[in-house]
């Protein structure tokens, strides 16, 4: 009953690949309430939005302004259900799920209760881990489903320190990984991922902790 | 090696996944009518009841699906009798149900299961206040007898395709010979607290020729015995395998059950939000005065003996939380002072809550908050990823009321906490 989440195709599994830093897009930590974009709205005419009046305008049943919403966080939500699932296109199709659970529930959304970010990372965070949850022998991580490609901005050794870390953050928990992509990768604070997990901030300074733990540890080794 | 923390955040601008081009198109395909603002709904307060719950609805839901053909007519005849009702001199009183053919997983009032259909009498103890009537404890007791019934749906069907239930009570909102459309909340996110309810509308435009239409007891109706408004389960099929989520309904969805629900389902729902609050479920015994005792897992909610009162959420959590942390070194034994809130000092009042332990799973953190008579006022708790289990070491921290300390943390075992449980299986 409670494990409802709607998706598809989560048995194809594509290669991950390290992308340049250019190509990094970032999450609200950059993306403001006052940050403008370009919308292309009804009449095929641009008008520039900040992300308020983008959830104003979805909240008014603008598809065009919240797919531009989709575009900002679309490439972060991806990365960080892809880090809980390990599984790209489960990835996507979670992240998909959430946007449109977002949507249908915008109407419900209050900014001045919690930032956009942290209330879709909310969904697509507990809608990862329901998945994880839900499946009764979870696929085993194979590291070589990453494709390590060193990024032409790193230096080779840095690239490949950089891709034995994410592996190793993959042979953590679901819990652990997650907590390690919102605060260091999505630069979340302790309080917003302990909101997002329904958890207090000292459990989520616990996982910090035991996850760094294992890391220095698997790095290590 | 550097400085894990360092490599993190270097680390976050080499990472990321690549998005297929058309993923916001496709979200946009699919948007919803945003829906208006919402009260919580039945299903959210249904949510926030006590964690075992939670796990009986998700292996009744899990268990729907099956293996071999979906024979509804062998449904067991279910049943749940008023007995007597007994007034003990604290004004409490005893409720006696005697139950037939009800098999359970683990039901509301955390009944053990149950290896054989055996009649039973189950005995609840009512509080004087509370404004539950002998009829709704007979009515909870029977709404449970049909939710343990779930597990008896199955799912592979005789022309190799699967059988899929709509895993919550629906509502239906038109029917027509042809065709039938049902709505029902559905909650999505945690587990205790989900972050929000959808309503699924399905609309079903084939009918098996051969539908069935019974009620839970195996009574078979028709199709014309179904009305806008009936609550109900549909079986559908369509090639999919079954999985953890409810396939979409498409064309080749073919209805093959209706199943016609009955009220009371509703009300073993309802019924749990009452569990140690306006009943605890006892069994009969000699070793108290009353005649009466706490069943095993009520009686996890009996204190120890340096511990007496009750605790407020935030003074729990943040005393417990605390508590947690120091402990994370493994000094878990030692005793631990200087733990707790100014409020929780001032207040004069006891903690007794269960962590995680290192290295366990499933992970369960909960904050449990008793009153003084030994009952759980309300449980906080944080499920993550898994069904407790008694048999996991369980980190336990000890108040003494009269240091207005926390003078212990460990890790102990169910049995251990409580000596006359049984691990449940």
């Amino acid at each position: 009953m409670p494990y409802t989440l709607q998706m598809t195709a989560y048995q194809n599994i594509i290669n991950v690949t390290f992308v340049p830093t250019a190509n990094y897009i970032p999450t609200e930590q950059t993306i403001t309430p006052n940050t403008q974009v370009k919308v292309k709205v009804l009449n095929g005419m641009m008008k520039t939005m900040s992300q308020q009046q983008l959830i104003t305008a979805s909240k008014d049943g603008d598809a065009a302004a919240f797919g531009e919403l989709v575009d900002q966080y679309k490439t972060a939500l991806v990365r960080h259900c892809y880090v809980i699932v390990r599984d790209p296109d489960v990835a996507q199709d979670i992240a998909q799920d959430s946007f449109i659970a977002v949507y249908r529930y915008i109407a419900s959304y209050d900014e001045t209760k919690a930032k956009f970010s942290t209330w879709l990372f909310k969904i697509g965070t507990n809608n990862a881990l329901k998945y994880i949850s839900s499946q009764a022998k979870t696929r085993p991580f194979e590291d070589d489903e990453i494709d390590k490609v060193p990024s032409p901005h790193l230096e080779p050794s840095q690239a490949a320190e950089h891709a034995e870390l994410h592996v190793a953050v993959q042979h953590l928990p679901a819990r652990y990984r997650a907590v390690v992509s919102m605060y260091y990768w999505e630069g979340m604070s302790y309080a917003e991922i302990a909101d997002i997990l329904c958890k207090p901030d000292g459990t989520i300074k616990v996982w910090l902790l035991r996850a760094k733990e294992s890391l220095r540890k698997e790095l290590e080794s | 090696m550097k400085n894990i923390d360092n490599l993190l955040q270097e680390s976050a601008s080499s990472f990321t996944i690549p998005v297929r081009e058309s993923f916001t198109k496709e979200v946009i395909a699919k948007l919803p009518e945003p829906a208006p603002e919402r009260q919580p709904t039945f299903w959210q307060r249904l949510l926030v009841v006590p964690k075992p719950a939670l796990a009986a609805i998700a292996l009744v839901a899990l268990l729907g699906i099956g293996t071999s053909a979906y024979a509804l007519g062998a449904m067991p005849f279910l049943n749940a009798l008023f007995v007597s009702e007994r007034v003990l001199d604290d004004h409490t009183r005893i409720v006696a149900i005697k139950r037939v053919d009800c098999s359970t997983m683990k039901d509301w009032d955390r009944a053990e299961q149950k290896e054989t259909d055996a009649p039973d009498v189950y005995y609840y103890k009512i509080k004087q206040d509370s404004a539950l009537t002998n009829e709704q404890v007979t009515a909870m007791v029977q709404g449970n007898c049909y939710l343990s019934q779930y597990k008896n749906f199955s799912s592979k069907t005789a022309d190799g395709t699967y059988l899929h239930s709509t895993y919550t009570v629906a509502t239906i909102t038109s029917i027509t010979p042809t065709s039938i459309a049902v709505s029902s909340d559905e909650a999505y996110g945690g587990s205790d607290k989900p972050d929000y309810s959808m309503t699924q509308n399905r609309l079903f435009t084939t009918i098996a020729p051969d539908v069935q239409v019974t009620t839970m007891q195996g009574e078979q109706l028709a199709w014309k015995d179904l009305s806008v408004g009936d609550a109900v389960r549909v079986l559908f099929s369509n090639p999919n395998p079954p999985s953890a989520s409810i396939p979409s309904v498409d064309k080749q969805s073919v209805v093959r059950v209706v199943h016609k629900l009955p009220t009371e389902i509703r009300m073993a729902y309802d019924f749990a939000l009452h569990n140690g609050r306006d009943y605890v479920r006892v069994t009969s015994c000699t070793t108290d005065k009353t005649g009466y005792c706490p069943q095993n897992e009520t009686a996890v909610y009996t204190l120890p003996a340096d511990t007496t009162a009750y605790e407020t959420k935030t003074a729990a959590i943040n005393a417990v939380h605390t508590a947690y942390e120091q402990s994370i070194d493994e000094k878990s034994t030692e005793p631990i002072t200087d733990l707790l809130s100014d409020d929780l000092k001032a207040v004069n009042k006891t903690t007794v809550a269960s962590l995680f332990c290192r290295d366990t799973y499933p992970d369960v953190m909960s904050y449990t908050v008793f009153k003084q008579e030994g009952t759980s006022v309300d449980i906080y708790a944080v499920h993550s990823f898994g069904v407790e289990s008694e048999q996991i070491p369980q980190p336990y921290i000890t108040y003494n009321t009269a240091t207005k300390k926390i003078t212990a943390v460990t890790c102990k075992s169910h049995a251990e906490l409580y000596g006359a449980s049984k691990p449940r299986t």
